[in-house]
């Protein structure tokens, strides 16, 4: 696999498995205790320091890496192929995964509800309700249904935009999509709740497609060039550049907000595109090798993503009524996730997402 | 029959037309996401914008997919060309019929699959979903409808007349579901009901659009020419 490949390889996984934390971690986290169906007495303030910024940059490069992977593969193996390839990796996942996690979500819920006896404040309201009836939404499948939705506008885009306007796309520098980045992004965070929502429901969300697809369009069109965040210069500025967003925003995120406005959806934006992309810069420089518990991690990851959540949540639900401190609880959650997640793997999820493919094929494979 | 089908003919001549329309195609798709889109906006003047956009794109798609790849090729006299290929009548009306099915399938599907999204996933009343599949039901019955006639009927007057009256019978059907009171009285609830008479419409509908599909495929098995 060539250097770079390796590199965004390592770093979905690493994006994946942050995707585990971000979502044990929530159970312990002040800003979104009131509503997250999880939530522990055990709260810790210094958390939202470390799982806010996460928010910002986790989903975003996987959209990034899937844009790239995409256009390897529609070069490789045309559009009939690349939609082929993804119905298989992407639609099938979602339309078993959707009604599974559906049914599971309202078990376990149903189950919490009657028989936790320090429930969050979530479940305490649900308990009010006479009956609980969950939405039906694609949960933390989400990712598959928009990186579905991008194909086909991909493919929408490729019959329609004129070869000049396709070219002009392709060739833009650097410095535009530093700037256009944000820019594309400031309006769409703006307009939506503060932390920013998951776009969990069955009906396209204009900002999630702006938001995502802005980083999908940008590794789609700039996946070649990727080499050229990893220059010293370019990593410096974006990190300082990100991190001074980043402090703006942490600095102004006190509390959940319905709207977050225009100055919080600015340094939302440029905390998020400047961070992802220095991430990625970053991956290039220092990820030259994979060795084997990296490589098997980064196999396992898309299946643990898959399966997580579920277990994750009985396992939050069965040790909320014990006294232990969120620092006995996250990690007590984190490894047995883990562990049943990777125990999932080897019985059935080697086997339903198939082995592992040879290098080159693997490379183009979609990795949302 | 299987035997005297031209299989590689009837595929290369779907995927001519497969390619001859796919970028109005590709602009129904995304007239169709848009539309979902501002439905899922959560706005009362976006879900109406996006709902009109909706059944106008349905209706669109069906007439689209009749008229260019049937009305259109009739008038630009492609049949000649088809004739000089090793192609049976059989083979032409088999490879006309997948490619509108295709054709209107992949938008009707995404369409119909997002109308579905919408009344389960948003504030509106989950009751509305015996109205939702029953206009649906009633696009596709209006598409095989329109096949039919295409198929049959070289006149472009009744043509023209089967694909704008059966599109515009969408009105009278809506008027009359909301004078049955076992269809129309739980429209307004979260409670899913389908009494007979919703499901013998559904079923009326999706038999006959069968029936018109077979009764024009047994009028094709029978011709020994184009014409």
């Amino acid at each position: 696999m060539p250097l770079s490949l390796r590199a965004l390889d390592t770093l979905r996984a690493a994006a994946m498995l942050a995707g585990l934390f971000f979502h044990a971690a929530l159970a312990h986290s002040p800003l979104v205790q009131p509503f997250f169906p999880t939530a522990d007495a055990s709260q810790a303030a210094a958390l939202d320091l470390l799982l806010w910024p996460l928010h910002l940059v986790r989903m975003p490069l996987f959209f990034v890496i899937a844009g790239v992977l995409a256009a390897r593969s529609l070069a490789r193996h045309g559009m009939a192929g690349l939609m082929q390839r993804r119905a298989r990796r992407l639609l099938l996942p979602l339309l078993v995964g959707v009604p599974l996690l559906h049914l599971a979500m309202t078990a376990l819920i149903q189950q919490a509800m009657d028989q936790v006896q320090r429930p969050s404040p979530l479940l305490r309201w649900l308990r009010q309700a006479d009956e609980l009836s969950l939405p039906l939404g694609t949960g933390h499948l989400w990712f598959l249904y928009y990186l579905l939705l991008f194909l086909v506008l991909l493919w929408v885009a490729r019959l329609l935009l004129p070869p000049g306007a396709k070219a002009w796309l392709r060739a833009l520098p650097l410095p535009v999509w530093l700037i256009g980045l944000p820019l594309l992004l400031t309006p769409a965070l703006a307009t939506v709740s503060a932390p920013h929502p998951a776009p969990e429901g069955l009906l396209p969300q204009f900002w999630a497609l702006a938001a995502y697809g802005a980083y999908f369009a940008f590794g789609f069109l700039f996946g070649t060039r990727l080499q050229q965040l990893a220059g010293v210069r370019v990593l410096a500025l974006l990190g300082v550049g990100g991190g001074l967003a980043l402090a703006a925003f942490l600095a102004l995120l006190d509390a959940p907000r319905a709207q977050a406005g225009a100055l919080l959806g600015a340094v939302s934006a440029l905390a998020s595109a400047w961070l992802t992309l220095a991430l990625i810069g970053l991956a290039l420089r220092t990820c030259k090798r994979q060795g084997p518990l990296l490589r098997y991690l980064s196999e396992a990851s898309y299946w643990v993503y898959l399966v997580h959540l579920p277990l994750l949540f009985a396992l939050q639900f069965a040790c909320m009524d014990q006294p232990w401190s969120w620092f006995v609880k996250l990690p007590l959650a984190l490894v047995v996730t883990l562990g049943l997640c990777l125990l999932s793997y080897e019985l059935l999820g080697r086997r339903l997402l198939g082995r592992r493919l040879p290098d080159q094929a693997r490379a183009s494979a979609s990795t949302p | 029959m299987s035997a005297a089908l031209n299989r590689p003919a009837i595929r290369a001549l779907v995927v001519k037309d497969w390619q001859l329309f796919e970028k109005q195609l590709a602009a129904y798709v995304l007239a169709g996401i848009g539309a979902l889109a501002l439905i899922g906006h959560a706005q009362r003047w976006s879900f109406y914008v996006g709902s009109l956009m909706l059944i106008i794109i349905m209706v669109a798609v069906a007439c689209f997919a009749v008229s260019t790849s049937l009305l259109n090729e009739r008038k630009d006299k492609t049949l000649a060309f088809v004739m000089s290929l090793p192609v049976s009548p059989l083979d032409f009306y088999l490879a006309k019929l997948i490619g509108n099915l295709i054709t209107f399938g992949l938008p009707f599907l995404i369409l119909a699959g997002g109308a579905v999204a919408v009344t389960l996933s948003t504030p509106v009343p989950d009751g509305l979903i015996t109205l939702v599949l029953l206009l649906c039901a009633h696009q596709l019955l209006a598409f095989c409808l329109s096949l039919c006639v295409a198929m049959q009927v070289e006149s472009e007057g009744w043509n023209i007349f089967a694909m704008i009256g059966s599109s515009v019978l969408i009105n009278p059907l809506m008027a009359g579901l909301s004078q049955i009171p076992d269809i129309a009285r739980h429209w307004p609830t979260n409670e899913v009901v389908w009494s007979w008479q919703a499901l013998a419409i559904l079923a009326a509908q999706l038999l006959l659009s069968l029936a018109l599909l077979g009764y024009t495929s047994w009028r094709h098995l029978r011709k020994q020419a184009f014409y």
